[in-house]
């Protein structure tokens, strides 16, 4: 097997080595620990041994070059027969390309990329992921980002994703409004003095749901004509505006009900999401309301 | 404008340093005839003589403590650690008296001590020799950390440092002290806390500090082939830091990737992705990146070496994920 002979780093700084002297010739034999070559730095002048037996073949560097660190400068092989045929000591070429030179500069090799991981499908707790600034453009923009997600839209979602979800156009929103006989209403509020009338209209909506869907209604949120709500967090806001001269509240977005009331009526205002709420299913359940204050008996049977 | 290297303008700066200012002078190492083994004290000797140019023993705790002590009476010394993994050495006379001297004695002492040394792997230095320790510096209040890029930064910032009337810490990658740049002949000075933006970009916000600057700068060439448009920002000192350089830059391109060549548990890159991420986040369209040396001892083994430090090609394939969405968002 045939040995490299480079041109060492012998101080830190060092970039080339001047050769003063070769201490074997081509095709000479050599033995571990005979010097092979004397180096100047700019520190000392020092002698380099071999650190294989064999024969010196392939010397590449003259006397007097100064040699990049790291360069093959000469090899030594086990055989005489194997010493190039052509090496003469006036053949010297000019340097050749350094080769596995102990010191490499930057940049450093290639490390692995980073694995890239692939979206995942909606988390299944009904939270939307979305960037911080996706979240807060969204928000400024009023878009709403649940429709994104109901379109399938792969989270989590980033600012790019807007466009995506101005590309949906406006949601189809739609309103239900019942007037009934409020006089039935109006002795039982009477009776429950004390009692918040929106309580008694969240627990109305809900009996109403329940005997139409046969499901459980959904959670409610209370808010009173004065802007005081519980901040329940519900999925229906219910928008209390009895004894004031108010009649309605549409919202722009949600589950939204509304109650105003006046000398003899009751008026209900439900605005919804189309996709979110089937028409059916949303007049079913207003008649059932509204049926409920007219005859507050219903709620009991 | 001319070229030097690192090496040279660390050699320009002592000398106009210690020619202006007497009080000035160097001590450490193989600093004196020889010039310390890297050579950027070269001629110094020859110019101020022994007594502005100290040969020590191999005995960093002692003449760390004469400096912090000739720091305190007046003196402004220089002192060379050879390699940055001696700071181990010296922790006391840096962070317990260098650092809190000033503090301690109610503003009536000044310790203007410049500790000059190095970080950085690939050289092929082993564990003892090739660590990137400056955010153990950095964690202790008192004390300034400089890391320069370029020879530009080098000499500018050395000059700096050589005037603060507080305690710094400089380090150079020494794998960049052959690397040449552009540099006036006229005196200048480079301020700490302000951090230079090497590259504007649109999509993505590099912060790099040190050698990860080039890595960084390379990284920003890969991408722009791939049509993403990264900004590289430089901070140049971390301690102080730039905050505000770099949170202009992340509010502009949304999302950022901070890469530092100390080990990533607790380092550098931690302490500045979470200044973004509490004081830009609703401007973050990604989670914020970083990117330090792998937590293991740096490895004698040159393939292994490289595996543990930021490149290029790493730096460019987290940047476009992290533009991209390509990431792991923990749900």
């Amino acid at each position: 097997m045939a040995h490299d002979v480079i041109m060492p780093a012998l101080g830190m700084a060092q970039d080339t080595g001047l050769l003063v002297a070769w201490r074997k010739a081509a095709g000479d034999k050599v033995a571990v620990g005979e010097a092979l070559f004397e180096v100047e730095t700019d520190k000392a002048t020092m002698e380099v041994e071999a650190t294989a037996a064999g024969y010196l073949s392939a010397v590449s560097a003259g006397e007097g070059q100064d040699v990049p660190v790291g360069q093959v400068i000469a090899r030594i092989v086990a055989s005489e027969a194997e010493v190039d045929a052509t090496q003469q000591k006036a053949s010297v070429a000019p340097a050749p390309a350094p080769v596995a030179a102990p010191q490499p500069e930057k940049p450093k090799a290639v490390a692995a990329p980073s694995p890239v991981v692939a979206p995942k499908a909606p988390v299944s707790d009904g939270r939307i992921l979305a960037s911080p600034k996706a979240r807060r453009l969204a928000a400024e923009q009023r878009l709403d980002l649940t429709r994104l997600a109901k379109a399938g839209h792969p989270q989590p979602f980033h600012v790019a994703d807007l466009e995506r979800l101005r590309g949906l156009g406006t949601s189809g929103r739609s309103v239900l409004s019942a007037r009934v006989d409020g006089s039935a209403l109006q002795a039982l509020l009477k009776k429950a003095s004390g009692t918040d009338s929106a309580r008694i209209f969240a627990a109305f909506a809900k009996g109403a749901w329940r005997q139409v869907t046969g499901q459980e209604g959904p959670s409610v949120t209370l808010l009173h004509a004065d802007g005081t709500s519980d901040d329940a967090g519900g999925a229906l806001l219910l928008v209390d505006l009895t004894g004031t001269r108010l009649t309605s509240y549409a919202a722009a977005e949600g589950l939204v009900l509304a109650v105003a009331n006046d000398a003899t009526a009751v008026t209900l205002t439900l605005t919804f999401d189309d996709e979110a709420l089937p028409f059916a299913s949303a007049a079913a359940w207003i008649n059932e309301l509204a049926a409920r204050i007219e005859d507050p008996i219903r709620q009991l049977l | 404008m001319r070229e030097i290297t690192l090496r040279e303008a660390i050699n320009e700066a002592m000398f106009e340093e210690m020619r202006r200012d007497p009080t000035v002078f160097l001590m450490g190492e193989d600093v004196a005839e020889a010039g310390h083994p890297f050579k950027f004290f070269a001629g110094l000797l020859d110019e101020f003589g022994k007594t502005r140019v100290i040969n020590t023993p191999i005995a960093e705790p002692g003449y760390m403590g004469i400096a912090v002590g000739a720091a305190m009476t007046g003196m402004r010394p220089v002192v060379d650690l050879m390699f940055g993994d001696f700071l181990f050495l010296v922790m006391d006379q840096l962070c317990n008296q260098a650092a809190k001297t000033h503090y301690m004695s109610g503003g009536k002492l000044k310790v203007p001590l410049v500790v000059h040394t190095n970080l950085g792997a690939t050289r092929r230095s082993a564990a003892q020799h090739s660590q990137s320790l400056h955010a153990l510096i950095a964690h202790i209040p008192g004390i300034k950390v400089a890391l320069p890029f370029s020879a530009y930064e080098a000499k500018g910032l050395l000059k700096t440092a050589i005037r603060d009337d507080n305690p710094v810490v400089i380090l150079h990658d020494k794998m960049m002290y052959n690397e040449k740049a552009p540099v006036p002949e006229a005196e200048y000075l480079i301020p700490f806390g302000q951090a230079n933006v090497v590259r504007q970009g649109r999509d993505i916000t590099l912060v790099g500090t040190s050698s990860m600057v080039g890595v960084c700068k390379a990284a920003a060439d890969l991408l722009a082939a791939d049509g993403i448009s990264a900004e590289v920002i430089d901070p140049r000192t971390i301690v102080p830091l730039d905050e505000e350089t770099i949170l202009a830059s992340v509010r502009k391109t949304s999302r950022a990737l901070v890469v530092d060549e100390g080990h990533q548990n607790y380092g550098v890159t931690a302490e500045i992705a979470a200044r973004i991420a509490e004081k830009a986040f609703y401007h973050l369209d990604a989670p914020v990146g970083r990117m330090g040396a792998m937590d293991v001892p740096v490895p004698f083994s040159p393939v292994l070496e490289d595996l543990t430090v930021p490149t290029p090609q790493a730096v460019a394939a987290k940047a476009a994920a992290l533009v991209r969405g390509e990431v792991d968002y923990g749900a």
